[in-house]
């Protein structure tokens, strides 16, 4: 058996937002998520907020982020941002037919209440007609020590059109 | 990455130690290694080497290119030839300060290869205060089998941290 050990999948259509809750515990300290097909209405980035364990989105200011833009049609972009309510700049997508495709994101220690919750993310590409593709490597902590057992995805403008999350956690055999 | 994780090796710090070292890997499968929360005693760059037969190599034959990742200024380039390790990350033992990875590791095991390393490196630092991150990749240019890999600060002790080696198959 694989020690990476799928937890949930959820699956949503025409909503601004999607809530994926009670998946991370004492079980595991590393999880992986992937997202495909992750049409929205618009061009634009989605973001993440993560889900405390009473049950509450965490908006507050306290998420950071740096994410390195890998362009096909123009230069390289840097986005820095420190003290945001979410985690923005997460993956940027569309409806256009075939432009999709993947995210990625590691989370490290999100159930610990003495640790702060930290993000990897990749996008893999997706095309954007008139431009080109681009991907994103992505990092990002959000600076509090609650213990986290969800998070929420929701695009930066519009909805999502579908989208389809899934959650691993990485087993560790002691 | 598609295909099943399997564990070859762990270590759980729970008390100071100056190194954390995971061997086991003997076949010409890509190798993986997860590793969260890890802190020293003593604020400064952990350190990553290779094993041979389970002995840290400290020759100067460690090369990497990375781009540094961080919230508060421009990114940079990092890179290096010829040193005698590689770079993980800055770490301290502040609760804001962590520092969590995954690296793959590619012919760590065919003598007739060098050894290649991937990093993607996400951590904290509370003195500037910083989130910074490493993505990049490092070769150790020794056509020779490793096995390992050894992770040290470069002063003081590793105070925390949960390290595990899998492999990819």
């Amino acid at each position: 058996m694989s020690n990476l050990r799928l937890i949930n999948e959820t699956t949503a259509s025409s909503v601004s937002s999607v809530d994926i809750t009670d998946v991370f515990s004492a079980d595991f300290d590393i999880y992986k998520i992937t997202i495909n097909n992750s049409d929205i209405t618009i061009k634009d980035y989605s973001e993440v907020r993560f889900i405390n364990s009473s049950g509450s989105v965490i908006s507050a200011s306290n998420y950071d982020i740096a994410n390195y833009e890998l362009k096909t049609y123009t230069s390289f972009g840097e986005l820095r941002a420190t003290n945001q309510t979410s985690l923005p700049y997460m993956w940027y997508s569309s409806n256009e037919t075939a432009s999709q495709g993947s995210f990625n994101m590691w989370v490290f220690n999100p159930f610990s209440s003495s640790s702060y919750t930290f993000v990897l993310a990749s996008n893999g590409t997706n095309f954007i007609t008139g431009f080109g593709a681009m991907a994103n490597k992505t990092i990002g902590v959000l600076k509090n020590t609650s213990s986290i057992t969800g998070m929420q995805f929701f695009p930066n403008s519009g909805s999502f059109d579908n989208i389809l999350v899934r959650t691993y956690g990485l087993r560790v055999d002691s | 990455m598609a295909g099943k994780l399997i564990q070859v090796a762990t270590e759980t710090v729970t008390s100071a130690v100056a190194s954390v070292t995971l061997t086991g890997i003997d076949s010409d499968d890509v190798y993986m290694v997860a590793y969260n929360n890890l802190k020293s005693s003593v604020d400064g760059d952990a350190k990553i080497r290779v094993t041979k037969s389970g002995t840290p190599d400290t020759t100067s034959n460690y090369d990497r290119a990375n781009k540094i990742l961080r919230n508060d200024t421009t990114f940079s380039n990092d890179s290096g030839t010829n040193e005698t390790f590689w770079y993980l990350e800055y770490i301290g033992d502040d609760v804001s300060e962590a520092s969590n990875g995954i690296m793959y590791l590619f012919n760590f095991s065919n003598a007739s290869e060098y050894s290649f390393l991937t990093m993607e490196i996400t951590s904290s630092d509370n003195v500037n205060p910083t989130l910074k991150g490493r993505q990049g990749g490092a070769a150790h240019t020794v056509a020779s089998a490793s096995d390992g890999i050894q992770i040290f600060p470069n002063s003081g002790n590793i105070t925390a941290g949960t390290f595990t080696l899998y492999k990819v198959v």
